[in-house]
């Protein structure tokens, strides 16, 4: 384990005051960065030239004297389903080889404004479909904690990227638990923002009504800051918020209340697991808040409404992948219209990606729309009652992000029972509530990861939350 | 669920699946269906998005965008034209 990295606010008062040259940090790190992704995977693409060419005009401006933004010289790894210029954007899918957007996200505009660093983009589950990252086209992310085992996903190369001290700060997105569950599976922090809070204009979807950029980094502060950089009204997402931002943490945590749902504590979930989170929940009590257990009703079916929900919507959104305005084409031109979109979808398409993508039509098809979308629906609305119902008695609610240890690469399960480990993270999806996971220590050698959870814009209730938490235990080392 | 609606679906999604393929789907496909059952225990009235959040539209303005840049994406083109499948 590596010694502590100063926080972010501290890189850029050094990067400010001239104190270290940012070019000459950056090039150092991206000469690093292969010898320890050899044995990761984390980056699908490093941007080197990018990269260089930003450190070198942060430290021309330094040295004027201008003042720079408050992410100045920070390296940030990024999802490969988010766009950025002239960079690729396969989103871990041979659908979108060779595929280089002609635009920034609003997120990289944002980072890039406060003079951030973009590293390169991060491996992925194809379309962000999966838990481990293996669905990816371009192969696996190893977990840096033990290579045997899988980073979590479906934003598994970001998480890995910062817990293997590659990056300070990434970003990835969360559709049912994608920035969590790796964060859980890597130890570091992810946050999954409330829906809304964070333009999506640039990020390839794949459930538009669940998904939102999330952000990863070791601490608080950090993650924090990169929220607050990240988030905001963006006219060109019209699902993004005009609310203000969420208010700054008031420090402490005393006297706040704290739901341990009993819901989170399935029958899936580990013994270790289980152990780990209620001792990292009592630091809460140590902390003075009012610490209990408590429940949450319609819990039973969020995984399901979830699935349907997701499934529903990739079948629409993928449905534009035809290989002839963008991305991969197989076809040579001797097909006609069907045949051609056929044979692209069928051979650049994963296993995953087709299964979504089938039973999404099921679920919308005629006759069956009633049986399952609906149903989905209505369920998804006795969960947002059933939580405002809870944030009425608490602030925070808390569980195990994942139930499970980060599975071994190559374990075989069926489909069905991979989906089952997304239990608890799911819920926050359907009802567009912001969650974190923060790492709460280790099983049998691998992490285990906290999820909190708050009422809608209640951010600042996890970062506060979280701080506490941080300042008890101290900042996760990297795995280096 | 049956094969032959496992090959409709596959029809309507621009798959192109092998018999075996098909099998393998429908047994992976009853058992989820079967998962999501457990909806029909839930009785609450529908509704739409995760939360209470109104669609903010922008004004419906032409900016500048790059066209060129979008071009250079397209597969197969001729000149400033995308080629595509024919129709007929």
């Amino acid at each position: 384990m590596a010694e502590i990295s100063p926080s972010v606010a501290e890189l850029v008062r050094r990067v400010a005051s001239q104190e270290v040259s940012c070019e000459e940090k950056t090039i150092h790190r991206l000469a690093r960065i292969p010898r320890i992704d050899r044995d990761i995977h984390a980056f699908l693409h490093l941007a080197t030239d990018r990269a260089t060419k930003k450190a070198r005009e942060i430290d021309r401006r330094a040295k004027k004297g201008e003042r720079l933004g408050r992410l100045a010289g920070v390296a940030i790894a990024v999802k490969d389903n988010i766009c950025v210029s002239a960079m690729p954007a396969t989103c871990g899918s041979k659908i979108l080889e060779g595929f280089v957007p002609p635009y920034d996200a609003t997120v990289i505009q944002r980072i890039e404004a406060e003079d951030g660093i973009v590293l390169g983009k991060t491996n992925m589950d194809e379309f962000a479909m999966g838990n481990t990252t293996q669905a990816s086209a371009f192969g696996p992310t190893k977990n840096p904690w033990n290579l045997e085992r899988v980073p979590g996903g479906s934003s598994g190369g970001s998480a890995a990227a910062v817990s293997a001290g590659m990056s300070t700060l990434a970003l990835g997105t969360d559709t049912g638990g994608s920035v969590r569950c790796p964060a859980s599976f890597c130890s570091v922090l992810g946050l999954k923002p409330t829906y809304g809070t964070v333009s999506r204009y640039g990020v390839i979807p794949y459930a538009n009504s669940l998904e939102q950029v999330g952000q990863f980094a070791r601490r608080v502060s950090d993650l924090a800051l990169l929220y607050d950089v990240v988030s905001g009204h963006d006219p060109r997402d019209s699902t993004s918020v005009t609310s203000p931002k969420a208010r700054k943490s008031s420090g402490g945590f005393k006297g706040k209340r704290v739901g341990i749902v009993t819901e989170f504590f399935g029958e899936g979930t580990k013994d270790g697991v289980r152990r780990k989170v209620l001792d990292a929940s009592e630091k809460f009590r140590e902390m003075g808040a009012k610490v209990e257990e408590t429940h949450v009703e319609s819990m039973e079916y969020a995984l399901a409404a979830y699935y349907v929900i997701a499934m529903a919507e990739a079948s629409s959104n993928l449905s534009r992948y035809d290989g002839v305005r963008y991305g991969a084409s197989t076809e040579k031109g001797t097909a006609d219209w069907n045949a051609a979109f056929a044979k692209t979808r069928t051979e650049c398409f994963g296993p995953e990606v087709k299964r979504r993508i089938l039973l999404g039509s099921y679920v919308l098809s005629a006759g069956y729309y009633e049986a399952y979308y609906l149903k989905a629906q209505s369920a998804r609305g006795l969960l947002r009652r059933a939580f405002e119902k809870a944030f009425k008695s608490y602030d925070i609610l808390l569980g195990p992000t994942m139930p499970v240890l980060p599975p071994r690469i190559g374990e075989k399960v069926t489909p069905l029972e991979d989906y089952m480990i997304d239990i608890n993270t799911v819920p926050a999806n359907l009802v567009g509530l912001p969650a974190l996971s923060i790492p709460a220590g280790f099983v049998e050698g691998l992490p285990v990861g906290m999820q909190l959870m708050a009422p809608h814009f209640g951010e600042h209730l996890l970062f506060e939350a979280a701080q506490s938490y941080e300042d008890a235990v101290g900042v996760p080392g990297a795995k280096e | 669920m049956s094969l032959e609606s496992v090959r409709r679906l596959a029809g309507l999604s621009r798959l192109n699946l092998t018999a075996s393929e098909e099998e393998r789907l429908l047994s992976e496909f009853s058992s989820i269906l079967e998962y999501f059952k457990v909806l029909d225990r839930s009785a609450g009235p529908a509704e739409d998005g995760p939360t209470v959040t109104p669609a903010n539209l922008r004004r419906d303005e032409v900016g500048p965008s790059d066209g060129d840049g979008v071009m250079k994406g397209v597969p197969r083109r001729k000149g400033r034209l995308v080629r595509a499948p024919r129709v007929f």
